[in-house]
Formats: C-alpha cells, sequence, structure tokens
C-alpha cells in the first residue's frame, strides 16, 4: 500500500480527463473549420475511457483511444464560400457547441472531483504522520 | 523473568479491543479511500461498477468488537473491495458511480480516518504519560 492512499488512480483520473478536456478544446476551436488536410471538414474528436487494476489494487482509468465521430455534418447553402462545392452546398464540421460545453462541464467536474480525493488522501497521510506527537 | 513481565504489561495497554479494533479501521479507512478513488477516477467510464469494502466485513467487525474478542479482531485482517450491486445506473452505459455520492462517501470516510488517528494517538500519549509521570 502506497502512504498516500488511492494516488495513482486519483493520478491517472486526472490525466484522463485532462485529455479529455483538451479534445474537447479542439473541437470548439475547429468549429468552423471547413477543410482540413485531407480536403474534408473537420471531424470531432472523441475520447473513450477504460478502467484497469493497477499492481497496487487501484481502479485506475486509461484513454483508450481518441477516434473522430464519423458522422456528417450539416450542410449550408453558400455559393459565395471558397470551400463550397459545385451546388454551392458547403459542409460544415460535425461539431456542436452545446454537446460540447457540456461535455466541458461534466469533464471539469470530474477532474476537481478527482483533485478533492488527491488533496484528500494527502490529509489523510499527514494524519497518519502526526500519530504519536 | 521480569522483562518478560514488562513486555505483558506494556502487551496489555495495547491489548484493549477498542485499540486494536481502531488500528484495524485506520488500514480500513485508508483502503476504502482507495476504493472511493478508484470510483471517483472511473465516473467517466462506460460500465463502470462502484466499489466498496466488503458488506460483510462490516457485521464481523461489529461483532468482534460487541463480545471483546481481541483476538480475532487482530486476526481479521484488510477486508476484500468488493462491486456494490443493485445500484441504479447513473449512465446509459450502465456505469452506477454518482459523483456527489462518492464525494460524501470520501470526506466522511477521512474523517473516520482522523478519528481513529487521534484515538491510537491519544492512547499511545496516555500510556507516555504513564511512564513519564508527566503530561508533555
Amino acid at each position: 500500500m502506497d502512504l498516500i492512499p488511492g494516488i495513482q488512480a486519483s493520478a491517472s483520473a486526472l490525466q484522463a480527463h485532462q485529455t479529455h478536456l483538451e479534445a474537447i478544446a479542439q473541437n470548439l476551436a475547429n468549429a468552423q473549420t471547413t477543410r482540413t488536410a485531407d480536403g474534408n471538414p473537420y471531424q470531432r474528436q472523441v475520447v473513450s475511457f477504460a478502467s484497469f487494476l493497477d499492481g497496487q489494487g487501484n481502479q485506475s482509468v486509461r484513454v483508450t483511444g481518441i477516434q473522430s465521430d464519423t458522422s456528417p455534418g450539416s450542410t449550408l447553402h453558400n455559393p459565395g464560400h471558397p470551400h463550397a462545392g459545385a451546388d454551392g452546398m458547403l459542409r460544415m464540421p460535425n461539431v456542436s457547441a452545446s454537446v460540447e460545453m457540456v461535455d466541458m462541464i461534466s469533464a471539469s467536474r470530474a477532474y476537481e472531483a478527482n483533485l478533492t480525493a488527491a488533496k484528500t488522501a494527502r490529509q489523510m497521510a499527514e494524519r497518519a504522520l502526526e500519530i504519536g506527537r | 523473568m521480569r522483562c518478560f513481565s514488562w513486555s505483558v504489561m506494556i502487551e496489555s495497554l495495547f491489548a484493549s479491543s477498542n485499540y486494536q479494533a481502531s488500528k484495524l479501521l485506520m488500514d480500513v479507512t485508508a483502503m476504502r479511500h482507495q476504493a472511493l478513488a478508484g470510483n471517483l477516477a472511473n465516473v467517466e467510464t462506460p460500465g463502470f461498477k462502484r466499489v466498496d469494502i466488503d458488506p460483510s466485513f462490516q457485521a464481523s467487525l461489529n461483532a468482534s468488537i460487541r463480545a471483546g474478542e481481541t483476538e480475532s479482531i487482530q486476526q481479521m485482517g484488510v477486508p476484500r473491495l468488493s462491486e456494490v450491486e443493485g445500484l441504479k445506473a447513473t449512465r446509459s452505459d450502465g456505469n452506477n458511480v454518482s459523483l456527489d455520492r462518492e464525494l460524501m462517501y470520501l470526506n466522511q470516510n477521512a474523517l473516520d480516518y482522523s478519528a481513529m488517528g487521534q484515538f491510537v494517538s491519544s492512547s499511545l500519549s496516555r500510556l507516555k504519560m504513564a511512564i513519564t509521570g508527566r503530561a508533555q
């Protein structure tokens, strides 16, 4: 057992949620990106998590992958746009700002909760060191 | 011979069932913190089920404390963690971790740990007072 209980699980979760928040920021930044390197509109990035049991019995979490959301985005009639097709339709990225904002709130709440768990663990270790003083 | 009787005397100060139980409970609460931290870490993991101290542990510890069986408390050891049955899923993927519930348990558990630490600490300082004859 570690001196600070459960710190591995909390640390892994902080890292995982950080990655999630980065992906959300990237999605929001590219909400209007109609052309990427492959010539298509930007595709929303989705982060997936999985739990794993590490050597010390902690139920840690890790990011198993960052995949592109392949669902189609909306199309707008905008013939003046340089990225519009021959029919005057412009393919937009499949990023929805409201979905990203909701995800961001839940990811940052999860991040804060894990930070609280790490702080509590630290306080517990301090209490243990005070025994006999 | 004198040495032996001294060690028996000291031993009996540490052998009270409350002292033994609080030592064990410090281990158990540290382990429970580990379980709760794991639950919080997996609050967004699809299909994750929350884990906690095996419920049979509390029953057997209560029975041992009530009976004042120091021996059996010492032999209990740290309990197993098990998945909690019968909780409603909080996400559509079957994950049943609720952030608020885990945080509440986390605070409660840290207070339990502090209380046990306080008890062990004050037992030791009482012993020190008995040896030196003065409060520090």
